[in-house]
């Protein structure tokens, strides 16, 4: 999808605090990323994130406040599509259940149209 | 879950539906509500509760939207139907439109209990771009633009 709408609009990967961080309660059986304390850490959760996955899409990094995160309550992770007129046009359930790229798509579809 | 599921969701979709094994009667407990928590992080998400909306919204005594094992043992009695029908997600008009925070500055810590709804404006935030000095405003963008939140685990 963002290979083929990258002209019309913009995507971010916004990279948030670790959904299973090992040293948390839940820990992931995939990755082992601890808790980041740092931006440096998160910047470097992402950059190998982004790396093994070979993710191309443009990626921010949401501050160590979870600042960004918080303000769209996108814990563990979430879909949204801002307009072009700065309001949102689509906000997708919470993951990891609620994420849903179908809808995501169908909603981006009909607003490029 | 985080980013490598959200991408490969990109080709696929509808996660499987957890048991309903809990008994419909009875005080409701929290080992009963714990079977709908799915990815196993401890607490129930409305996406995952199976059960009617009126008793997630109740058993979300904060509004989060999640139900927590704390939350189940100081339920307080049922005193009649609440139903507040609070649609798609809890705390609707909360923690929206609360003016300029700066994500790159890690101003004011502001726990959305919802998420911004379709209409609203896109909270006044701004975020570095990953290996760049560049900063963008999601705030201020004015082009169709898709945001995708999410970690590696």
């Amino acid at each position: 999808m963002y290979e083929k709408h990258k002209d019309q609009a913009d995507f971010y990967l916004i990279y948030t605090k670790e959904a299973h961080a090992s040293d948390g309660n839940r820990p992931s059986s995939k990755v082992d990323i601890k808790t980041h304390t740092n931006i440096e850490e998160r910047a470097a959760a992402a950059s190998s994130c982004l790396a093994d996955l070979e993710i191309t899409i443009p990626t921010l990094l949401d501050d160590m406040n979870d600042t960004i995160a918080k303000a769209y309550a996108s814990h563990p992770d979430r879909l949204f599509i801002l307009g072009a007129d700065g309001k949102v046009a689509f906000s997708g359930e919470k993951g990891p259940h609620g994420f849903n790229p179908s809808a995501m798509k169908k909603a981006f579809d009909q607003i490029i149209q | 879950m985080g980013i490598a599921t959200s991408v490969a969701f990109a080709q696929q979709q509808k996660p499987s539906k957890p048991d309903q094994g809990g008994a419909k009667r009875g005080k409701p407990t929290w080992e009963r509500v714990s079977k709908h928590d799915t990815d196993k992080d401890g607490k129930v998400t409305k996406a995952e509760f199976k059960g009617p909306e009126m008793a997630f919204t109740r058993f979300d005594s904060n509004k989060d939207g999640a139900i927590t094992e704390e939350e189940m043992k100081n339920l307080a009695p049922r005193s009649g139907g609440k139903g507040e029908g609070k649609g798609e997600r809890g705390g609707k008009g909360k923690g929206e439109g609360k003016g300029e925070r700066g994500g790159k500055k890690g101003g004011q810590s502001q726990d959305a209990t919802s998420a911004p709804e379709v209409g609203a404006a896109a909270p006044q935030l701004k975020a570095q771009k990953l290996g760049s000095e560049e900063i963008v405003d999601l705030g201020k963008v004015n082009k169709t633009t898709v945001l995708i939140f999410g970690s590696y685990s």
